[in-house]
């Protein structure tokens, strides 16, 4: 069963238009949302888990309108929340048990079963006696991730779940996201075009409250081949370039400025065609919106 | 639904040592004010006569204010101090159960609390004789009704009343701040009045 957002609007009373007329479909599967810092993800995925109302549009689950039955929604959700705090004297086996409790699991012996075992997949079975107050960052991260996988959810949301992992526990996170997707609706946000390439069948780049792509990540490179041109630059003349060609990508390397520019033409002067990434598709699809040129 | 609120709330505020500190103040105060001879009662009144006992706890209503603030104020801020609230509020909890879970497994607590007064009195009426710090003869027998009848009766309304309140304002305020300067102000409202009924009950002329 899909998930439908339609036409969906959010104003904040401060006048920040966090949701501009989202539609999405997202099956079945890990669904990245891809988009910079203040995009509206986060003010989506909260939508989505029914913290919070949106101004119009709707979603819907099959049957189920997730904006009007919440207590229906919160009954196959599982969210993780970008952040998050935690009892901090509380152990982590304590909490799961009272979450696991809150999400129905009323039988003791089947919650015991589901806490420990998803205890071991986070590997937080050794501390689970600890107080959640001690855990490290990571630790907290992999504790959310578990809360969040109790009763197996049918509609999982992670908010850049990510940030704050290192890299063995981020691949140890990609292993377990995925195994989940096959049976699941995951939605992952995120800002690193990584996590995007390694996990998700589909993908929806959104900016400024607004979608500007949505397909599969091999689509996604495809709409743009023959079109990245890159090319050795001096550091001073990058405004040069900025005003001639549409620069997306810079990059300092041995005292040279490498730069790509999308343009459907060889635009010549030295410039060699490129193989697109999906970097190139992302900052592509946001540098209407954005300012991408740091220097 | 309730049930796994109400337990879990018991659950973590028995481990807290919070609570057992309040407890055991409460105990050793009153423990020291009995044995002392230090309550109100006329030379030919017992110290721990009914009577006493019921005037003892009413005042206690006043003065566990403080206490009550502390133990009311926290159960809905918890959620917001911690930033636990997006993934709590998004299991399918029920709002009345999470509230009223919260509220009577703080209530509970704050009467366990406040039961340490009854151990309390016994002890000081025991110990006050035995280290000579008071006459036996001002200490009549103990009977667990004498303390239960007035504590449901006088204290117990008292600290429903203050619970109330206090939950309410954090609950409408989702701050506690507020609960200082309310508990404040309560306290000193009661001692206007209680100023006022002294006033009224001796005639101005005698500050006259
Ligand atoms: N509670 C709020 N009140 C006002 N503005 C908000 C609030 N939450 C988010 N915003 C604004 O809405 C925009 C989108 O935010 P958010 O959904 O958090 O983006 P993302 O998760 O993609 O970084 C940002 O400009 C942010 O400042
Ligand atoms: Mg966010």
């Amino acid at each position: 069963m899909e998930l439908l957002i339609e036409t969906l609007s959010k104003q904040y009373s401060n006048g920040v238009q966090a949701l501009n007329n989202v539609s999405l479909n997202i099956p079945q599967g890990m669904f990245g949302l891809l988009g910079p810092n203040g995009a509206g993800k986060s003010t989506l995925m909260r939508t989505i888990a029914t913290l919070q109302k949106a101004d119009s549009g709707s979603i819907t689950w099959g049957e189920l309108n997730i904006l009007e039955q919440q207590e229906e929604m919160r009954k196959v959700l599982g969210y993780l929340p970008q952040e998050f705090g935690v009892y901090p004297r509380v152990s982590a086996e304590m909490m799961l048990d009272h979450i696991a409790r809150l999400k129905g699991l009323s039988n003791r012996k089947e919650r015991n079963e589901t806490v420990s075992a998803l205890l071991q997949k986070v590997n937080l079975y050794k501390e689970r006696k600890r107080n959640l107050g001690t855990y490290s960052g990571g630790m907290k991260q992999r504790f959310g991730i578990a809360q969040a996988l109790i009763g197996n959810p049918k509609i999982l949301i992670v908010d850049e779940p990510t940030a704050g992992l290192d890299p063995a526990e981020r691949n140890r996170f990609y292993n377990l996201l995925s195994e989940i997707g096959e049976s699941t609706i995951v939605i992952l946000s995120t800002h690193i075009v990584e996590d995007v390439k390694t996990l998700c069948k589909q993908f929806a780049i959104i900016c400024s409250g607004e979608v500007m792509y949505v397909g599969t990540p091999h689509d996604a490179v495809k709409t743009l081949d023959g079109k990245i041109w890159s090319k050795a630059i001096d550091k001073h003349e990058i405004e040069d370039y900025r005003e001639k060609y549409k620069v997306i990508a810079t990059q300092l390397s041995e005292g040279k400025l490498f730069i790509r520019v999308v343009s459907d033409d060889n635009p010549g002067e030295g410039f060699t065609a490129s193989e697109p990434t999906l970097e190139d598709v992302y900052f592509n699809a946001i540098s209407a919106k954005v300012d991408l040129v740091t220097l | 639904m309730f049930w796994t609120v109400f337990s879990f709330e018991l659950n973590y505020r028995l481990r807290r040592p919070a609570t057992y500190i309040y407890f055991f103040t409460i105990l050793l105060l009153v423990t020291l004010i009995i044995a002392n001879g230090g309550s109100p009662a006329s030379e030919k009144v017992h110290h721990n006569s009914p009577a006493m006992i019921g005037s003892f706890f009413s005042t206690m209503g006043i003065l566990s204010i403080l206490i009550c603030s502390a133990v009311m104020g926290v159960p809905l801020y918890r959620d917001l101090e911690h930033n636990t609230k997006e993934y709590l509020l998004s299991s399918p909890i029920r709002k009345s159960a999470y509230f009223w879970g919260r509220f009577w497994g703080s209530f509970a607590i704050l009467v366990f609390i406040c039961l340490g007064a009854i151990p309390g009195f016994m002890i000081g009426s025991w110990i006050g004789p035995l280290f000579d710090w008071a006459k036996p003869e001002r200490y009549g027998p103990n009977h667990l009704v004498y303390y239960l009848w007035p504590f449901v009766t006088l204290l117990l309304p008292s600290l429903f009343f203050s619970s109330c309140l206090f939950f309410g304002l954090v609950s409408w305020f989702r701050n506690n701040r507020i609960l200082y300067t309310v508990s404040i102000m309560l306290f000193i409202l009661y001692l206007l009045s209680d100023f006022w009924c002294a006033i009224s009950k001796a005639g101005f002329g005698r500050f006259a």
